[in-house]
């Protein structure tokens, strides 16, 4: 019989330490017992068999090549204006790699992902551009938000992977990318299109981030709004 | 195969689900099953295959049980189950989740390991007394089969006697006849802070208090068991919500109470209704005797036949609602599926479930040990508790959603401090 010195509860002969606080079960009486008792619970845990990720994604990604070969084979034998089925496939290709082609990865690799998306959604809007015969100008400038938007992912997966950071840490990286996304986007727009406005709109954005982030910077060293914030959004 | 299932059901038995039935397979999922447990401890170890044989000698007293649930077009229903139940050896993660095609079909487990004999229940088949007593009828065939003489009684049934009707009836149906509104005022409230569990595992934490001893406490302060108890968790829900340092929320414990006894009903499903005690932190700082008063009043308050009834009434009337009725299952399970997250545990703090004593015969009570209830453990709740007395042992059991203990070790310690007896057992490591 072993008592809990911390709880002053009787504990089960088989316990190796206290239910409640954890103190390790030490009585210089009984040396084998707990060993020896059998436990009031079994030790077999059932868990539930997990169907393979990789399966889902390979039926998924047969499930989306259907209607694109259905698509591509009138385009090529029966609706033959133009390259229409292109888009089809550009767009499937794009949510193929967005969505489904993580999971057949076996380990977590945000690099090859990112390298992957940022090529994907590049490719899926200079096809669609091309196709459409859209000027240089609109191709230009998406192709460099999307340049701008790719570095600041970039930035941020470094930054979550370098160590574990408070929240509000992490509200102010992503606000700074924000701001600096936002300020570049406007300039290379209006560089591009030769329109002013494009710029200011950038700069106004940036400005309401900039404000936020002097807002969350001001919660990260003060302990104190940290706290009333804790309370006051608590879920 | 569906003409060989309707011929193999020739006789046609089904049964629609209970009132209170009708909520759990809208809330099911992958993850989370609203089933509770009831274990016997026994005073030798369990023999499986007699297990095995005492289950499908009780079945066909048990017609009700002996069901799979089945989809229909405006509501699920229950149907005879032409497999037969096993036995298994137990599992460390107790009310593992239930999936309405695995398990043989069947909504209940029976579990053996060591002294003990489990039934983890299905709540779309019956309350915790329709469990007890289906446990306590195994466990008694069981004993005959090792050779003992057991008769009937208390929560044994003679399983030479057939269903009766008032067994199987819905008794909320026959019962719902008030004709005064009944008002729902449920807020959301305190739900202690903590570090999940993975899914599919729970914390069980049994206290044994020799009963005599807790009821003698309680009767003193003039307060039923449950009362005292609601009042200690209070106390300790309260004072971690103090300690958390945040908005202070009104704490609500849920109480379930049998409704047998107030309506004079003998069914084997479903027959309970929750009643809430509520305290406002906000209101000041409670001492333990404002507690006890609390509980004592708002539980007394609540627990009479017409207000009982008109609880009933008024989830009755959701049922009998014709547009509800006319709703398909699909978009009746959706909507209890969101009505369950945004009311249900989000305006409970615990539950408290005291099945009471466990009446038995007495020439069962030499072979037995104890009765340990596990309520369904809780999405948000840290804690919830069921309770169970056999043979002046009673059994708290908390199951634990959460990796912490605190609420356990505050809750138990409080007895320690009070001069009582507390032995512990649990599944954590």
């Amino acid at each position: 019989m072993s008592y809990c010195v911390n709880c002053g509860v009787e504990l089960d002969k088989s316990a190796k330490k206290c239910a409640l606080c954890s103190t390790p079960v030490i009585n210089p009486n009984e040396k084998n017992e707990p060993a020896a008792a059998e436990k009031p619970f079994s030790e077999t845990l059932q868990l539930p068999k997990s169907i393979k990720k990789e399966f889902v994604a390979f039926a998924v990604s047969v499930i989306m090549l259907i209607p694109n070969i259905v698509m591509l084979f009138l385009n090529i034998f029966f609706i033959r204006q133009g390259f229409w089925s292109i888009y089809v496939l550009a767009s499937s290709l794009l949510l193929w790699v967005l969505f489904v082609f993580p999971f057949f990865a076996k380990k977590r690799r945000p690099y090859l992902m990112w390298a992957f998306d940022t090529a994907a959604v590049g490719g899926f809007f200079f096809t669609v551009f091309a196709l459409h015969g859209v000027g240089a100008v609109v191709t230009q400038s998406t192709l460099g938000i999307i340049a701008l938007i790719s570095v600041a992912v970039l930035l941020l997966i470094i930054w979550s992977r370098y160590k574990k950071h408070h929240w509000t840490a992490n509200v102010i990286v992503f606000l700074v990318e924000t701001t600096a996304v936002s300020f570049f986007a406007g300039l290379l727009t209006s560089y591009f299109t030769g329109n002013f406005n494009f710029f200011i709109v950038g700069i106004v954005i940036s400005v309401c981030t900039l404000v936020m982030t002097a807002f969350f910077i001001y919660c990260n060293r003060s302990k104190h709004i940290r706290n009333w914030l804790n309370k006051a959004f608590y879920l | 195969m569906f003409m060989k299932e309707i011929k193999a059901n020739k006789k046609g038995f089904w049964l629609k689900l209970d009132n209170a039935a009708k909520i759990f397979p809208g809330q099911n999922s992958n993850t989370w099953s609203s089933s509770f447990r009831i274990c016997f401890e026994m005073k030798e170890k369990v023999d499986p295959d007699l297990l095995q044989q005492a289950l499908l000698d009780i079945m066909p007293r048990f017609s009700c049980y002996d069901v799979r649930i089945r989809y229909g077009f405006f509501w699920f229903y229950l149907e005879k189950n032409n497999n037969t139940p096993v036995v298994r050896p137990d599992i460390k993660n107790p009310l593992y989740r239930v999936k309405f095609n695995e398990n043989r079909k069947f909504l209940f487990k029976v579990f053996y390991h060591g002294n003990r004999i489990s039934v983890d229940m299905y709540h779309v088949l019956s309350d915790g007394h329709g469990g007890a007593v289906f446990l306590s009828t195994l466990v008694a065939q069981y004993l005959r089969l090792k050779g003992y003489d057991i008769p009937a009684g208390g929560f044994v049934l003679d399983i030479n006697e057939k269903n009766s009707e008032g067994e199987l009836e819905d008794s909320f149906v026959k019962n719902a006849t008030s004709e005064a509104k009944y008002k729902r005022t449920d807020k959301f409230c305190y739900h202690a802070k903590g570090t999940r569990m993975p899914w599919h595992t729970v914390n069980i934490t049994s206290g044994i208090i020799p009963f005599d001893d807790l009821h003698a406490l309680a009767k003193a302060k003039g307060v039923t068991v449950t009362e005292f108890l609601c009042a200690v968790m209070l106390d300790v829900l309260c004072k971690k919500q103090l300690r958390e340092e945040r908005k202070q929320k009104e704490v609500c414990i849920q109480v379930p109470v049998d409704l047998r006894k107030p309506f004079d009903s003998e069914t084997l499903r479903n027959f309970t209704i929750c009643l809430r005690v509520k305290v406002d932190p906000n209101k000041g700082e409670y001492t333990f005797d404002e507690l006890l008063e609390q509980a004592k009043y708002q539980l007394r308050l609540q627990r009479n036949k017409k207000e009982l009834n008109m609880m009933i009434t008024a989830n009755m009337g959701i049922e009998r609602n014709i547009f509800i009725r006319a709703l398909p299952l699909v978009i009746k399970n959706l909507g209890v599926g969101v009505s369950f997250a945004i009311t249900a545990e989000q305006t409970n703090s615990c539950l408290i479930t005291n099945l009471g004593p466990v009446i038995i015969p007495e020439e069962m009570r030499k072979h037995t040990e104890k009765v340990v209830f596990i309520p369904p453990p809780g999405k948000v709740n840290a804690a919830r508790m069921g309770v169970a007395t056999l043979n002046n042992n009673l059994c708290i059991t908390f199951a634990n959603s959460y990796l912490e203990s605190d609420v356990e070790r505050e809750f138990f310690t409080r007895f320690v401090k009070m001069g009582l007896h507390v032995k512990i057992e649990s599944n954590r490591e």
